[in-house]
């Protein structure tokens, strides 16, 4: 096997991006159980941010990432406030309506803001990079990466250590007692939904430089997302983590040792929901999850 | 400071049925009540109402004299009243420590954590030696002081248990019903108890009221209660009795 090396370096580097873009959405469905299908495009509209950024104000997306995120966190709490507190309790074909609704709706806004050209924020050293023994190491991945790992770990010792993150935790394991315990439960749902569309915006600025930013890189970003979750089982945060490598890994390779890989590559999410889903519908590591 | 409760005239229940009739009954400052009635009667709801759990239809209930029922249930909490839940309902993935912490997550507690948690572990020394123990894995008397100990937590000023001998051995039941009359001592506490349980609750509480069919049968100091419940719950067993006889009888 020839590049193995470049293999694992490449599978590692893709999946803590991976495990950044998961995380925001495991968290948001952990605490208030809707799940986000308007979550790619808070990755997709957190790219364009960092095209902005870099275009208009010749920012760079990591400098602009901290506000970006802030916006992003700002404007999912207020969505949440204003739309998703009105179908909590709402059957799951309208929570899916609702937030698939706002998904196509915000891929029209950045259709008619940026148009459907292909775009991407490439400050310089996203073009260099140095040697580690045989294999490459991009240095705009390795500060993605980096970056996703920091935003992970904080969130853990987020959710460990702080009151609020506590709180959630509780909101998470059981609603009514969370009540109970004086906690203001909408308040709670959507400071979780903050943080989980800020976790997206950020996910979208690292992207910025890597791939290509389109009005519709959000959809693809959901399918990997959801290839993630049902590797790693739903509700299962350990496991968004590996399924998050697994992923990776799965991509990597086959654009490395599959004649025209790359855009094999693209399809691995989908090969990957089809037959877990067929084969092992309650995932790889995960329990079922009762509704 | 302890804290006055008076629950007037409500009437409350879930979606198409009616559970509490009228309810009235009163808890005075530092006073230990004790609610008992039979499996269905309300009390439970009432518990419900008064935590902001379930909505109220009609009739009033004040606390320290201001008007609970406009209070959202998370703001009752900060306001000093905590109800420790029927079926305990701790957060069985968070260590017992983690459980503590959250109790005192209304503003109002926050200052006196350090000083309220080591209260706790001396009024349940089990809870100390099981503090980083995840509170699922814990035997239900275990749970059972968490759920009180969590609830004390809040720096109550009225304390509202629910069944709290649901499910226990005898043995824990004395057990809890110690810490509950340790509680009671305490002179900035008022306690609303909740009972199937009626020699447990009457052994700590001062008054009582008895529930039946969503109404207040029966109220009276502690000792002169238990003969009134007994003779309750015989004339209850009575007539169901008859009722599945002649029902038995009609299908026959």
């Amino acid at each position: 096997m020839e590049y193995l090396g470049q293999c694992a370096v490449d599978s590692i580097l893709l999946g803590g991006l991976y495990t950044l873009m998961v995380i925001g959405l495991s968290l948001s469905f952990g605490i208030t159980r809707v799940i986000n299908f308007a979550h790619g495009e808070a990755i997709m509209l957190g790219a364009y941010g960092a095209y902005w950024a870099m275009t208009l104000w010749n920012v760079d997306p990591l400098i602009a990432m901290p506000v970006l995120m802030l916006l992003g966190g700002i404007a999912g709490y207020v969505l949440f406030r204003i739309l998703f507190t009105r179908i909590l309790s709402a059957p799951a074909a309208n929570q899916i309506l609702l937030t698939f609704g706002l998904g196509l709706i915000l891929q029209n806004v950045a259709l008619t803001l940026w148009s459907g050209d292909q775009r991407s924020a490439n400050p310089a050293y996203v073009f260099s990079s140095f040697q580690l023994g045989d294999s490459t190491v991009a240095v705009g991945r390795l500060i993605g990466c980096a970056i996703a790992v920091l935003l992970v770990g904080g969130l853990f010792v987020w959710l460990k250590h702080a009151e609020a993150g506590r709180a959630s935790r509780a909101l998470a394991e059981n609603g009514e007692a969370a009540v109970l315990m004086g906690i203001n439960v909408n308040q709670m749902y959507a400071i979780a939904f903050g943080i989980s569309t800020a976790l997206g915006v950020a996910t979208g600025t690292i992207m910025s430089s890597l791939s290509a930013v389109t009005p519709f890189m959000g959809f693809n970003m959901l399918v990997k997302s959801f290839a993630i979750i049902v590797l790693g089982g739903l509700g299962n945060v350990m496991g968004s983590v590996a399924g998050a490598f697994l992923l990776a890994f799965a991509e990597t390779a086959v654009s490395y040792y599959v004649p025209n890989g790359d855009g094999w590559a693209e399809a691995v999410a989908f090969a990957v929901l089809f037959f877990v889903l067929i084969l092992r519908p309650r995932g790889i590591a995960g329990q079922a999850v009762m509704e | 400071m302890s804290a006055a409760l008076s629950v007037r005239g409500i009437r409350a229940g879930y979606s198409g049925s009616t559970v509490l009739q009228d309810v009235s009954f009163d808890v005075a400052p530092g006073e230990v009540v004790c609610l008992l009635g039979a499996n269905g009667a309300g009390k439970t709801t009432t518990m419900g109402v008064l935590a902001g759990l379930v909505r109220c239809q009609a009739g009033e209930v004040l606390f320290d004299g201001a008007d609970l029922l406009r209070l959202p249930s998370h703001e009752r909490v900060r306001a000093g009243l905590v109800l420790a839940p029927e079926g305990r309902k701790v957060f069985p993935n968070l260590t017992v420590e983690e459980n503590l912490y959250l109790g005192s997550y209304n503003r109002n507690a926050r200052a006196g954590r350090a000083g309220k948690l080591a209260d706790v572990y001396s009024l349940f020394p089990r809870l100390s030696e099981r503090r980083r123990q995840k509170a699922g894995l814990m035997s239900g008397g275990e749970q059972q002081m968490l759920a009180i100990g969590r609830a004390v937590m809040a720096n109550p000023r009225l304390l509202l248990l629910d069944e709290p001998s649901l499910g226990l051995a005898p043995m824990i039941v004395v057990a809890v019903f110690d810490a509950i009359r340790l509680l009671a001592r305490s002179t900035n506490l008022s306690i609303l108890l909740v009972e199937q349980n009626t020699r447990a609750a009457l052994s700590v509480a001062t008054r009582g009221y008895v529930l039946a069919n969503g109404r207040i049968v029966h109220s009276g100091p502690a000792a002169g209660l238990s003969d009134a419940v007994a003779l309750r719950d015989a004339f209850i067993g009575r007539a169901v009795n008859k009722a599945i006889g002649a029902e038995a009888a009609s299908h026959a």
